[in-house]
């Protein structure tokens, strides 16, 4: 698994297909963890460049090694090997006080004997801003969260939300070159959660200060970020924009992990015109990858909403509903085609889908462009 | 006491009553313990002290008297004398520097011990109690052989050259002062590492990304964190130290009173129980008036704190 993500196939929406628009702001080479006496490494040797005024994403599931990596940048771990840079200079041997790099923790962190102001001016003083010039910022960062109101409170006094704006503010004061946000909405409640999504993306193109957002959440990431490097098992899987790694996952963990999809196995097969393609559901031919072998067996995702259900005997890929269960907005139509169960996600106005039930013969549409095909060792 | 004759009541009112029967035997050791032996010492300090001993059962101010003035053995007027206050003054002082003393060794060791990994801090706890098996008059003779003129200390001193006659330690202020924050040393460790060991490591990482040295870090973050178990080791060693009897009797030879001493005195050679008792009716009413100032100015700030 580790080793694929160096392997990839040219072409692909890979690590190695950086845009490289924007300077540099957060460079890692080669970053590797290994706690003594754990058997695997937390983070195996993990490269990536983030760009100035980027929002970037870390997303993968718990004990991925993402926390390992946001705690090695702000200075609470030591890498085991690899290098870490910020605007050029290295910073992995200095004392979290001692880089640019400013975290909004995921509990807040805000210190409770202190009010509100003082938290926000904490960095400030101890940075060595003069008095005047603290208390401007404290106002403009208490302006730009709209907690201008709460400034003599004390934290105890705080909602959730407002405990995570002034972590925020407190965070951004003294304009550090990086803002690393650990998991930072985890505790809040769905619909806090979504409204803050919107205001942290909102202040990051306002405040243009790079982001680095680590989250387990698929739909934060796909929701607010410019990159999204997605993590298993201590290493990068893919980097690229949630479009990218939505349409084009590179591997079935990431295709399972981001979104819903059906995988289905395919084989590589030299057809009627000479060209190599992939088939699917003994009918559906698909472009190859170039680096694939006749006869090789892949694994073929294709996302819920771009399967179409059609009236039987519109398509060659005949099937038998199985289940229809009814969502709201859309409905999910289970199809048995042969073996292999289909899943797809139809809209409530789409008459020849949704009006089926549990042992109606129809039949389905993929577009040969909406199917992916993933390397099947990961099957 | 009388919730165990109560009627058959609904199950809540039942539960309610058992609660109240388990504080029972608590209460009964403080009745007999404390507010009994209080109460006795309250009366006594009351009453006419007998000519030979015991008390003479008339009531009596005599006994608060003769703690601000002095009746003239002649004449029989009274003069303002700060005799006993200065007793008080000086136990008051000695209890404030063994406080200090304690704090200083007491937050180190209290911080060392919540660093250490969360599996060895009980081991560290259990040898902060170890001394403790031994009993506190043998410990106190054991500080005195160590600090005495031909104890060890001199000893080394002399035979290194950095002296030429012995130091008096032993029978000096130091030496009580030294003796009492000994006594009370483990009073302090053990609520400081409790506030510790509770307080929040997250906060500590905030401060150092938010551009906090280490020190600042300790100062900001660390210390306010563990403010109540500061307060509450302080009061624990502050207390004893100043009704304190072993340490100023041992180690101070018993030549300069303190306040244990002084009281300790009145019930014994001096045959003056209500002056004794007096005395400590006093001790105790300055103590808990203090506190309980302490404790309101504490609730005034954390009210206003969350104003």
């Amino acid at each position: 698994m580790k080793d694929m993500a160096h392997d990839a196939p040219p072409g692909r929406a890979d690590i190695r297909t950086e845009p490289a628009t924007k300077p540099t702001a957060l460079a890692i080479s080669g970053a590797s963890k290994t706690y003594p006496g754990a058997s695997g490494a937390a983070l195996s040797n993990v490269s990536l460049d983030i760009a100035e005024n980027e929002f970037f994403t870390l997303l993968g599931p718990s004990g991925c090694g993402k926390t390992t990596l946001l705690r090695a940048i702000a200075g609470f771990e030591d890498l085991s090997a690899g290098s870490i840079s910020l605007h050029g200079e290295r910073i992995d041997a200095l004392a979290p006080n001692l880089r640019s790099i400013n975290t909004v923790f995921q509990h807040y962190a805000l210190f409770p004997h202190m009010s509100v102001q003082e938290n926000v001016a904490y960095p400030l003083r101890r940075l060595g801003w003069s008095r005047a010039e603290t208390e401007t910022r404290v106002r403009e960062m208490l302006s730009l969260v709209q907690l201008e109101q709460l400034a003599e409170r004390m934290p105890a006094k705080l909602s959730g939300g407002q405990q995570q704006r002034i972590a925020l503010a407190r965070a951004l004061a003294p304009n550090p070159k990086l803002l690393l946000l650990d998991e930072p909405l985890s505790a809040l409640d769905l619909k806090l959660r979504r409204e803050m999504r919107a205001e942290l993306k909102r202040i990051q193109v306002e405040t243009g200060i790079t982001f680095l957002f680590v989250t387990h959440d698929q739909e934060e990431a796909l929701a607010m970020s410019d990159r999204v490097a997605v993590m298993f098992d201590g290493a990068l899987v893919q980097i690229g924009s949630p479009e990218d790694i939505y349409n084009r996952p590179f591997n079935a963990f990431v295709a399972t992990f981001i979104g819903e999809t059906n995988l289905l196995p395919g084989r590589v097969e030299r057809s009627s015109t000479g060209r190599d393609v992939v088939t699917v559901l003994d009918s559906l031919e698909l472009c190859c990858p170039p680096d694939a072998d006749v006869g090789q067996a892949v694994l073929v995702s294709v996302r819920l909403e771009r399967v179409a259900i059609h009236p039987a005997g519109a398509t060659p890929i005949a099937g038998v509903v199985e289940a229809s269960v009814f969502l709201g907005t859309d409905r999910v139509v289970d199809v048995r085609v042969g073996e292999h169960l289909v899943q797809a996600r139809v809209q409530q106005a789409d008459g020849a889908g949704a009006a089926l039930g549990p042992g109606d013969l129809c039949s389905i549409g993929i577009d040969a462009g909406a199917a992916t095909v993933l390397s099947s060792e990961l099957a | 006491m009388g919730e165990g004759a109560a009627p058959p009541t609904p199950k809540a009112d039942r539960r309610h009553v058992a609660r109240r029967l388990m504080l029972a035997p608590a209460l009964l050791v403080l009745t007999v313990g404390l507010v009994c032996p209080l109460g006795i010492v309250v009366i006594y300090s009351f009453l006419e002290a007998g000519t030979y001993g015991g008390v003479e059962w008339r009531f009596s101010l005599e006994a608060y008297q003769q703690f601000l003035f002095q009746r003239d053995i002649f004449d029989n007027t009274l003069t303002f004398s700060t005799a006993y206050l200065e007793i008080f003054g000086r136990s008051f002082l000695m209890a404030v520097l063994a406080t200090a003393i304690c704090l200083a060794v007491g937050f180190p060791t209290a911080y060392f011990i919540a660093t250490r990994p969360a599996d060895q801090r009980m081991f560290w706890v259990f040898l902060v109690t170890v001394p403790y098996w031994v009993n506190l008059l043998i410990r106190t003779l054991a500080l005195l052989f160590l600090l005495r003129d031909q104890g060890p200390i001199n000893a080394a001193l002399l035979g290194v050259g950095a002296i030429e006659t012995p130091l008096r330690i032993a029978y000096t202020d130091f030496a009580i002062t030294l003796g009492l924050a000994y006594s009370y040393l483990p009073f302090m460790i053990l609520p400081i590492y409790a506030a510790l060991e509770r307080s929040d490591i997250r906060l500590v990482e905030a401060a150092y990304d938010l551009y906090a040295s280490k020190a600042r870090v300790l100062v900001d973050v660390v210390i306010p964190g563990a403010k109540a178990g500061i307060i509450a080791g302080s009061l624990l060693v502050f207390i004893p130290s100043i009704g304190s009897y072993l340490a100023p009797d041992i180690l101070g030879g018993g030549r300069e009173l303190l306040a244990g001493n002084l009281i300790a005195q009145q019930f014994q050679a001096s045959r003056n129980g209500p002056f004794g008792a007096a005395c400590a009716v006093i001790l105790m009413s300055v103590v808990m008036i203090g506190l309980i100032q302490f404790v309101r100015s504490q609730e005034r700030t954390r009210r206003e704190a969350l104003r």
